[in-house]
């Protein structure tokens, strides 16, 4: 199976940034950024898809959702981030292991 | 530790030994051992081998974190990764995870088949074929292994003509029914889980005088909609539900998928559920072994967890 980037992109494009979904998650207090709770997840995985950039920040944004889906139950736009979330670490996985030099970790605040 | 260490150990110990820990696969149904279930049938218990393996999943974990901090730590990590390659089996002996532990995980399994045999005798067990479901790869997005592993375990379902599986915990039960039709052609298994089977019955299961908190796992709550069938199966015994403020489709998570990766995020987060839970009653039933193994870690002395198997098996 191949991860459809096109309807991925789509729907993470849907966000409208509320925030409703910072409120329910249980990473985002623990990491240094936005990154770690769902607003910031689906921006940095939009922005990968656009740029085709990793970063240490989208990396550890993307290893550090526990896939609990309490995000979707909120969004007003029904944004699935645990299935997205996954999907991508997929597409990291196929086709960007080689490129990924650094150790991937995920930070505490 | 590297997250990308642990994939690489993760996705090449489940494809050497079909297991994501180098154990032997005995202990995966030594559960039936003296239990009288029968080998063949019109419909399978499929455990998916996750409750047995959590115990030596823990260990393991730990046991990589814990020398993965050492000074010599990446040496001995890339060492375990070429260990890893040539025999698997090499690193069996260090993984010794509390007898305990395995004792109850094993008894809830066995609580589990004592409940569907009672719906129906006929029900079989899958003994040495029932492996692991791959689950874990799955989440991480390691397709590649999960492909290869996902095809393994349909083709032993083929071969032993099964066409319809009792699942019995969460993680199993959604990789069974979203990830195995994404990954493998023609994929054609019919898969239930143990609760939505029990509360579609009228099983008798005698009453109970018990006041209990419930942790809805967020896969059974939010990608499974296995909410209202727990709780039917709780009051059809007499006991009294408490609610946490989070739960039901909006339960939190018990931090335990992130116990791989980040420990301390992990127990971090449980220890903020398990104050949800303990401040509606002491007792709190579980329904994964994911999440009975992260609360328990950090509940304290006087708070009881019960996976509801037990709670279920009580009078029978």
């Amino acid at each position: 199976m191949k991860v459809n980037i096109k309807s991925l992109y789509d729907e993470v494009n849907r966000c409208v940034y509320c925030g409703f979904c910072e409120a329910v998650c249980p990473t985002i207090n623990l990491g240094p950024h936005r990154g770690y709770g769902p607003r910031g997840r689906v921006n940095l995985i939009k922005d990968f898809i656009e740029n085709k950039k990793i970063t240490t920040e989208f990396l550890a944004s993307v290893f550090s959702c526990l896939l609990c889906d309490a995000c979707l139950i909120v969004c007003p736009a029904k944004i699935d981030t645990g299935r997205i979330v996954r999907d991508v670490r997929s597409i990291i996985r196929n086709e960007y292991k080689s490129s990924i030099n650094e150790k991937i970790t995920i930070r505490e605040r | 530790m590297d997250v990308k260490d642990i994939m690489e150990l993760l996705g090449e110990i489940t494809i050497k030994t079909g297991l994501p820990v180098p154990i032997d696969k005995s202990k995966i149904f030594e559960w039936a051992n003296n239990f009288n279930i029968n080998r063949k049938g019109e419909i399978y218990l499929y455990t998916g081998a996750l409750y047995q393996l959590i115990p030596y999943i823990n260990y393991t974990v730990k046991y990589l974190d814990s020398i993965s901090k050492l000074p010599s730590g990446d040496s001995l990590i890339n060492l375990a990764k070429i260990i890893i390659k040539i025999s698997p089996y090499y690193l069996s002996s260090i993984i010794k995870p509390s007898i305990k532990e395995i004792n109850e995980n094993n008894a809830i399994v066995r609580n589990i088949a004592k409940l569907l045999i009672k719906i129906d005798k006929n029900i079989a067990y899958l003994y040495e074929d029932d492996i692991y479901s791959g689950v874990l790869l799955y989440d991480m997005g390691l397709d590649d292994y999960f492909s290869i592993h996902s095809q393994k375990v349909f083709k032993s379902f083929k071969n032993r003509n099964v066409k319809k599986i009792i699942t019995i915990d969460p993680h199993t039960t959604h990789v069974m029914r979203e990830g195995y039709q994404k990954f493998v052609d023609n994929y054609d298994i019919e898969v239930i889980n143990y609760l939505e089977l029990l509360s579609n019955t009228n099983i008798d299961l005698g009453k109970l005088n018990k006041t209990l908190t419930i942790h809805d796992p967020c896969v059974y709550s939010r990608y499974e909609n296995i909410v209202d069938q727990p709780r039917k199966l709780l009051k059809s015994m007499g006991i009294r539900i408490k609610e946490p403020k989070r739960s039901g489709k909006n339960t939190y998570c018990c931090g335990g998928p992130l116990e791989s990766l980040s420990p301390k995020f992990s127990e971090d987060i449980a220890k903020s559920r398990i104050d949800q839970l303990l401040s509606q009653s002491d007792t709190i039933i579980t329904m994964c072994p994911i999440c009975k193994a992260n609360l328990s870690r950090v509940k304290p002395d006087y708070a009881k967890l019960i996976d509801i198997s037990e709670i279920l098996t009580s009078n029978i």
